[in-house]
């Protein structure tokens, strides 16, 4: 929709053009939340598209994703043979509410930063070990773990000002054996509980990441595939009932059950064939 | 900067924070439509370089450079894209509100897109069609045939207005612009109820653009109700154009006409209002306990059956004795079931244009199923005769109920009337769900008992509607909830009582089905909990209905083809 009350764009093509953050400025970058509610305090947008950022780059070190990387980019990326946890990507594009049409606007950044318990790229870099680099107001860049970027409901370590700047995936997690549960109460509906677990082949060690289920996601790590009961009890300690979702999509209880079931699925699933 | 539309290049500026959906109208390409204005309707789908998007969350200055296509692009003159004629052969649209961006998504599948069409068209509402023909369309079916002169009669032939809709070249409300036009904006109110103290237009008026004002005090103080039946009696007189109470959140408070949307919805945004705060009831039946707040205080000629109680209308009837009945009945299901409240969806959101020609006649081009209604609405509240008013509408983008009722008229033509000026009020899909009308909420308590064999003794329905802040259909809602869902089964013993009763909610109004789903639920329900254990539902439905065939046979069909498959 129109933004009427936005009065200038900056259009920064470095970051040295970056202008001084105002509390009315709003980064731009796919625009596809942006532009979908009425944001009558907006009045400068500050396009990103200028600053020209790689949208994915494929190292010894693993992928790089450009914050302003959109979802159709990430979706069609050709994997090194060996990341067998790219297949997360696919599930993850998938599990998206959004229509095909909007990846081709929508960001990965984007996506993080809305910080939805249902961000489906949110599940995706958490599980798959991403760490965020901001840019923050002030100069310099920062580093932090996606896991800890989200904190709750539309809200991130994000300060006024500061900039996601990109997500690096190391190749050791995309080398991981993965497993992927999701539901929601409609069909190709909003998630309601999303989760992965992923095995390390080398050293048999497992992460379970419960996103949607909880108003910020929860990463558990257990040094070899955890028996049912000690992942029951895992679960148990890292997530109160607090932490679950309390929203249209799906009652706390709900989540919370098939948190529980789905785990357990994917404990079994992640058992078979062994870590190696 | 450049922009290049369907092959013509534009030298035009977008404003800073303009989406591509409306700048691409502003050059005229009409065809792209706003369903949601929020990225899930895909009624504004256009190609950037090819590649499908939402127009609608497109900052417009991104396109500068690009080859946009819009449905009018989509295939060279006089020609059609196989996409456009596959739709109309297989008739894959109604009001034809969606059809340009669902033709401009359909058009880019390919044949792993086609397995998948619930994935791939999750971006492209339809609310018409429920897909079906849609999915014909696009797998190439089709449903239409030429016949022969003499032959026409029975079969099944196009829309006229096929091409016109799969081309984007259909006319809808607000696909038209005028010279000197003022947009009217609405500023709602933030509470449930409340008295007006007072208005302070001053910071409002300092906008520049922003044309004029209007409040309660520059209305005709007449009421009126928003419902549009032929008989105005059928609805209650509760409504003025604006008020000095509000009555729910979301109530239109004041009207601000400028030259711009922006400069409009600044305006609101300046306007001081002071309110005193009313108590507020939403729950019907607390509103109708005494000493609940009362929402009308009004007389007899309001035509609202218990003002004090909240009561717009009750019934009370039956046949037999049911009490007697239910001693004699084997079986006894009693429960009380919920209907949600809902709002029709329809794609074109509720608009107006209006404006004074050179014969000083009143023309209203407007989004609506009941012109000649609304015609004579507009007649008697601002006192003008029948032939100094013109009420008429282009293609009607959806309506489901929703559009029999005057929702952006009056207040449209008021502002025509003060400014002399043409002037627009397009709601946004957010003012549906508060500014127009929804299915009323019922709740529904059922006693029902039947014999062993199936035979029912005795029904007996409570039925309590929630009109909301007005009673817009509430009336003759009730009536049909009360009748039809209930007549469908034979039994000697029924009794009814039902009531619609006003609450501080956004008001509710005709919706299609129009009373009878409601009830509908709560009986089928109540049917196939009696069933239970015993005979199977559908074939006690068969039985009833059967009875009734000589009244009728349509509904006989139905049971019986829904109790065979």
């Amino acid at each position: 929709m129109d933004l009427n009350t936005v009065s200038e764009v900056a259009r920064p093509l470095t970051r040295d053009e970056i202008p001084d953050w105002h509390d009315s400025d709003a980064w731009l970058a796919g625009g596809t939340w942006l532009f979908s509610e009425p944001q009558p305090g907006v009045r400068r947008l500050i396009d990103l598209e200028g600053l020209r950022w790689d949208p994915l780059r494929v190292t010894e070190a693993g992928l790089t994703i450009a914050a302003t990387c959109t979802i159709s980019q990430l979706d069609a990326l050709v994997a090194p043979e060996d990341w067998t946890a790219a297949s997360l990507i696919r599930q993850c594009c998938r599990s998206l509410l959004a229509s095909f049409k909007i990846w081709n606007t929508a960001t990965v950044g984007g996506n993080i930063c809305m910080s939805l318990p249902t961000g489906a790229l949110i599940s995706l870099t958490t599980a798959l070990e991403g760490v965020c680099t901001i840019w923050p107001h002030d100069g310099g860049e920062r580093l932090v773990r996606v896991v800890d970027f989200v904190t709750g409901v539309q809200q991130n370590v994000l300060r006024p000002g500061d900039l996601l700047r990109g997500i690096d995936l190391p190749a050791s997690a995309l080398q991981k054996r993965t497993s992927f549960r999701r539901i929601s109460l409609t069909h190709l509906g909003r998630s309601s509980v999303l989760l992965t677990g992923a095995l390390c082949p080398r050293e048999g060690s497992m992460a379970l990441t419960v996103t949607a289920a909880t108003v910020r996601p929860v990463q558990i790590e257990f040094p070899r595939v955890p028996a049912a009961d000690e992942l029951r009890s895992a679960l148990r300690e890292a997530i109160p009932d607090a932490l679950y979702t309390d929203d249209v999509h799906g009652t706390p209880a709900y989540r919370k059950h098939l948190t529980f079931y789905f785990a357990e699925d994917i404990r079994r699933e992640l058992s078979v064939g062994g870590g190696s | 900067m450049t922009y290049h539309v369907n092959g013509r290049t534009f030298s035009s500026e977008p404003r800073p924070g303009q989406c591509l959906r409306t700048f691409l109208r502003d050059l005229g390409w009409l065809g792209v439509k706003k369903g949601c204005d929020a990225g899930d309707c895909g009624a504004c789908t256009v190609w950037l370089d090819g590649v499908p998007v939402h127009s609608c969350l497109v900052p417009a200055f991104r396109a500068a450079g690009r080859q946009v296509t819009t449905i009018e692009g989509l295939a060279a003159d006089r020609e059609l894209h196989p996409m456009q004629q596959a739709l109309i052969d297989a008739q894959g649209f109604q009001c034809g509100f969606c059809t340009a961006g669902l033709t401009m998504t359909a058009a880019t599948f390919n044949e792993g897109d086609r397995k998948d069409l619930p994935r791939v068209l999750k971006g492209n509402l339809c609310r018409c069609t429920g897909y079906h023909s849609i999915e014909d369309a696009i797998r190439g079916i089709k449903a239409i045939e030429k016949p022969q002169p003499g032959e026409a009669f029975g079969s099944s032939v196009a829309a006229p207005a096929s091409a016109a809709i799969v081309t984007g070249k259909a006319r809808y409300t607000l696909d038209m612009h005028m010279d000197g036009m003022l947009h009217l904006k609405l500023l709602r109110s933030p509470h449930a109820h409340a008295r007006i103290l007072s208005i302070r237009k001053d910071r409002c008026l300092a906008v520049p653009d922003v044309q004029a004002v209007f409040t309660w005090e520059d209305v005709p103080r007449r009421l009126f109700t928003r419902a549009n039946h032929d008989d105005y009696h059928s609805d209650p007189n509760d409504t003025y154009i604006l008020d000095n109470v509000v009555r729910h959140v979301g109530q239109s408070v004041a009207a601000v006409v400028a030259d711009s949307v922006g400069a409009a919805e600044e305006g609101c945004r300046r306007l001081e209002v002071d309110y005193q705060l009313l108590p507020a009831v939403f729950d019907p039946e607390e509103a109708m306990h005494v000493g609940a707040p009362v929402l009308h205080d009004k007389g007899a000629e309001s035509r609202i059956q218990r003002p004090g109680r909240n009561i717009l209308l009750e019934l009370h009837g039956g046949v037999g004795d049911v009490d007697a009945a239910f001693t004699q009945a084997d079986v006894i299901h009693e429960a009380t079931y919920s209907t949600p409240r809902a709002q029709h969806a329809h794609l074109e959101t509720h608009c107006t244009l209006s404006w004074i020609d050179e014969d000083q006649r009143l023309n209203v081009r407007t989004s609506t199923q009941t012109p000649f209604l609304t015609k004579a609405k507009l007649c008697y509240l601002f006192g003008l005769y029948p032939n100094s008013v013109r009420v008429f509408t282009e293609r009607v983008g959806g309506g489901f109920g929703a559009k029999q009722e005057m929702v952006t008229e009056d207040i449209c033509a008021l502002a025509t009337i003060k400014t002399g000026r043409p002037v627009q009020l397009e709601y946004t899909r957010e003012e549906q769900f508060f500014g127009a009308t929804t299915r009323h909420p019922m709740k529904i308590h059922v006693k029902a008992g039947a014999k062993r064999d199936g035979t029912l003794t005795a029904l007996q329905l409570r039925i309590v509607s929630n009109t909301g802040a007005y009673g817009t259909h509430g009336g003759s809602v009730l009536f049909h909830s009360t009748g039809e869902s209930v007549a469908v089964y034979r039994c000697p013993n029924k009794k009814i009582d039902a009531c619609a009763v006003y609450t501080n909610t956004v008001p509710a109004g005709a919706f299609r089905g129009y009373g009878l789903s409601q009830t509908i639920f709560a009986v089928e329900s109540a049917m196939d909990e009696l069933a239970r254990g015993g005979r199977s539902a559908l074939r006690r439905r068969e039985d009833e209905v059967e009875k009734h065939c000589g009244l009728s046979p349509r509904l006989c069909l139905w049971a019986r083809s829904h109790a065979r498959h």
